[in-house]
C-alpha cells in the first residue's frame, strides 16, 4: 500500500524519486527544513499528484466498503455499489450537467452526487413499500430494472450532447481522476472516511444477515434499521467518489472478493479489509491509466475494466470448482 | 425471576398464546389458538400441510404479529421487547439457512452468541460454549468446514448448534428433524428433550407423529387454522382426534419400551371425512 502511493507520487510524465517526495512531504508537513528539491518537483508532488493519489485511495476504499457491504446485505456475491442505483443516479445526473451547460467548479461533482443519492433512495424507498419490511430481492431487482432504465436516459442525453460535452460525458461515465484538486479532496474524503466507519461498526450485523433477515431478527438485530444504515452509508462512501472520479467499475465488486480469499468471509474483517484492497486496485490501476499511454492517459475505469474481468472470471472459476463437490 | 425458582407453584408461562389470529389478505390463516407453554415442557405442533403450523411458528417468534389476540413471553407482550431482549430470550431455529458466504460452521455456531456481545467474559464463555454446543449436536468434526459445503443434514444440526449457543430459555424449533436420517432425528430430539428437562420451553413443528408421540409433553394440533387440541401425546394423538385432522386412519399401538403411542397409518382404508 506505501509502495503504492509512493509511487503514484514518484511516476508520471514528470518523474519524482522517492527520496524527494518524502523530503516534500516532510517540508509541507512542517517536520522538516526545506531539503535539495526544486520548485517545480514541489509543485508537481502537491498541486498535482498528492491530490490525486489521495483521490485514488478515498474513491478506491469507498468502493471496495461499499461493495463489501453490500455483497453482504443482498447475501449476493455478485452486489456492487452500482446496483442500488448511486452510479447510474450519479451519471445520469453528471450527464445532464454537461448536456445542459450548467458551469461553476463544483456542478458537476456536486450534481452527480446528489443524482446518486436520490435514485438511492428512489430504490430503497420503492423496495420498502407494501410491507414495511425490506425485501431485499426486491431491491435488486428495483435497482436493475432502475439502472437500466437510467442506461436508455443517458444514451439519449449522449445523442443530444453536442461535440464537447460528448466528450465530456464519455471520459466521466469511463471514469477519471484527473479533475482531482484539493477543493474536490477535502470534500470526498471525509465523507467516504465517515461512511467507511460507520459500515465498520455493521460487521457483525452483516455476518448474521447473511444468514437471512429473518435470522438476523432472531439474533437481536434491527434488521431495518441496519439495512437502512448500510444501505445510505454504502450509497455516501460511493457517491462521494462517484462524483469526483466518474463510474469505476469492478472493483466495488472485485475488492471484496478478492480479499475474501485471503482473510475469509467475517465481515469485521472483510469491510476494512476491502477498503484497502479497493484503494490499492484504483492505485494500481489509476498508476497504470497515466502512464501506459504517456504522455496522454487512460481512463481508470477502463483500466479497472481490463484489468478486473480477467481476474474476476479466474475467481468464479475458483470458487465454483470449490462448491462444486458440494452440489452447489 | 425469583418465584420461577420454586417448581411447586405453577410459574408464569413461557410462552403464552392468547386468542391469537393471523389473517393474510382474505384468508384466514389462525383462528383464536390459546396455550401456555412453561419451561420444563417440549411441545410438538402437528397437523396437515396448510393447516398453520408455520404460521403459529412465526407468531410465536415474533417474526409476524398477530392481527387478533397476543402473544406473551414472560408476562409481556412480545411486542415490547427489543430485538436484543427478545433474543437472550429465545432462539428460532428455522428450517434451513441458505449462507451465501463460506463462512466455517464453527463461524456460524459462534453468531449464536451476538445478543451476548459486551457482556463480561463472553470472549471466553462464548468460545467455550460453542465447542461444548457442537460437541451436544455432533458437530464438533465440521468445525472447520465450509458451512455451504455440508450436506443438508449437516447443516441443520449446525444451525442447532448456533441455536443452543444462543443460550436461551425458550426455543422455537421448525422441522429439526427435515434433513436427518434416522439416528440423528432421534439425536436432535433427545437433546431438546434433555434441554426440557433441564428447564427450557421448546416448542417445535414435528412433521413425523411417531416423533411427536415419543418426545413432546404435550401435542398441539392444528386444521385448518384451528387448535384442535392440546394435550398429552395419548390423548392428543388418538386416532379418532387424528382421523378427522388428516383424513386418514391410524391405529395406535403402545411403544414397546415408552409409555407412549406408536401410530400406523393405514392410508388404504376409506374415510369419512377426508379435508
Amino acid at each position: 500500500m506505501i509502495a503504492l502511493l509512493l509511487a503514484n507520487l514518484s511516476i508520471g510524465a514528470f518523474d519524482v524519486t522517492a527520496g524527494t517526495i518524502i523530503e516534500v512531504l516532510l517540508f509541507k508537513l512542517g517536520l522538516a527544513s526545506r531539503g535539495d528539491f526544486s520548485a517545480a518537483e514541489e509543485s508537481v508532488i502537491s498541486v498535482i499528484r498528492l491530490p490525486r493519489t489521495l483521490m485514488a485511495a478515498a474513491v478506491g476504499a469507498g468502493l471496495g466498503i461499499a461493495g463489501a457491504a453490500l455483497q453482504g446485505l443482498f447475501r449476493n456475491p455478485l452486489a456492487e455499489p452500482s446496483l442500488i442505483g448511486v452510479s447510474s443516479g450519479a451519471a445520469f445526473a453528471a450527464a445532464l450537467v454537461l448536456v445542459l451547460g450548467i458551469s461553476g467548479a463544483f456542478a458537476l461533482p456536486l450534481g452527480a452526487f446528489i443524482g446518486g443519492l436520490v435514485v438511492s433512495v428512489l430504490i430503497y424507498a420503492f423496495a420498502r413499500r407494501g410491507g414495511g419490511r425490506t425485501q431485499m430481492a426486491t431491491m435488486l431487482m428495483t435497482g436493475i430494472a432502475i439502472n437500466a432504465a437510467l442506461g436508455s436516459a443517458i444514451s439519449f442525453l449522449v445523442f443530444l450532447a453536442d461535440d464537447a460535452a460528448l466528450r465530456d460525458i464519455a471520459f466521466w461515465l469511463l471514469g477519471s481522476l484527473s479533475g482531482s484538486v484539493w477543493r474536490l479532496v477535502v470534500v470526498c474524503a471525509p465523507l467516504i472516511l465517515a461512511a467507511g466507519l460507520v459500515l465498520t461498526r455493521y460487521g457483525g450485523a452483516l455476518n448474521l444477515l447473511s444468514l437471512g433477515d429473518a435470522e438476523a431478527r432472531h439474533m437481536g438485530v434491527r434488521v431495518e434499521r441496519a439495512q437502512f444504515i448500510i444501505v445510505a452509508a454504502a450509497a455516501l462512501a460511493t457517491g462521494a467518489g462517484v462524483a469526483v472520479a466518474g463510474i469505476v467499475g469492478f472493483v466495488g465488486l472485485a475488492a471484496p472478493h478478492i480479499v475474501r480469499l485471503v482473510v475469509g468471509p467475517d465481515h469485521r474483517r472483510l469491510l476494512p479489509a476491502s477498503a484497502l484492497a479497493g484503494a490499492m486496485l484504483v492505485l494500481g490501476a489509476d498508476l497504470l491509466a497515466r502512464t501506459v499511454v504517456e504522455p496522454a492517459e487512460m481512463p481508470v475505469g477502463v483500466v479497472t475494466a481490463v484489468f478486473g474481468t480477467p481476474i474476476f472470471l479466474l475467481l468464479i472459476d475458483r470458487s465454483r470448482r470449490r462448491l462444486e463437490q458440494s452440489g452447489w | 425471576m425469583t418465584e420461577s425458582t420454586s417448581p411447586a407453584q405453577p410459574a408464569q408461562p413461557a410462552l403464552r398464546a392468547e386468542d391469537v389470529g393471523f389473517r393474510a389478505d382474505d384468508k384466514q390463516l389462525l383462528r383464536e389458538v390459546s396455550f401456555d407453554i412453561h419451561g420444563g415442557e417440549l411441545v410438538a405442533i402437528v397437523g396437515p400441510n396448510g393447516a398453520g403450523k408455520t404460521t403459529l411458528l412465526r407468531l410465536l417468534a415474533g417474526d409476524l404479529a398477530p392481527t387478533a389476540g397476543r402473544v406473551y413471553i414472560d408476562g409481556r407482550p412480545i411486542a415490547d421487547y427489543t430485538p436484543r431482549e427478545l433474543a437472550r430470550r429465545r432462539a428460532v431455529m428455522p428450517q434451513s439457512s441458505h449462507l451465501p458466504f463460506l463462512f466455517t460452521a464453527r463461524e456460524v455456531v459462534r453468531m449464536g452468541r451476538a445478543p451476548w456481545e459486551g457482556e463480561r467474559g463472553e470472549r471466553e464463555h462464548g468460545a467455550q460454549l460453542a465447542e461444548r454446543v457442537m460437541g451436544l449436536t455432533g458437530t464438533s468434526e465440521y468445525a472447520p468446514r465450509a458451512y455451504p459445503t455440508l450436506s443438508g443434514g449437516e447443516q441443520s444440526r449446525v444451525t442447532l448448534a448456533r441455536v443452543l449457543a444462543q443460550e436461551t430459555p425458550i426455543l422455537v424449533v421448525d422441522e429439526p428433524t427435515a434433513h436427518l436420517d434416522p439416528r440423528h432425528q432421534h439425536l436432535v430430539l433427545d437433546l431438546l428433550h434433555d434441554l426440557a428437562t433441564e428447564g427450557a420451553a421448546i416448542v417445535a413443528v414435528l412433521h413425523d407423529l411417531n416423533l411427536a408421540a415419543a418426545y413432546a409433553d404435550r401435542v398441539a394440533v392444528l386444521k385448518r387454522g384451528e387448535l384442535v387440541c392440546c394435550d398429552a401425546p395419548h390423548a392428543a394423538l388418538d386416532p379418532d382426534v387424528l382421523r378427522p385432522v388428516f383424513g386418514l386412519d391410524f391405529i395406535s399401538r403402545p411403544h414397546p419400551d415408552l409409555d407412549r403411542p406408536v401410530l400406523i397409518p393405514l392410508p388404504h382404508r376409506p374415510t369419512a371425512g377426508r379435508p
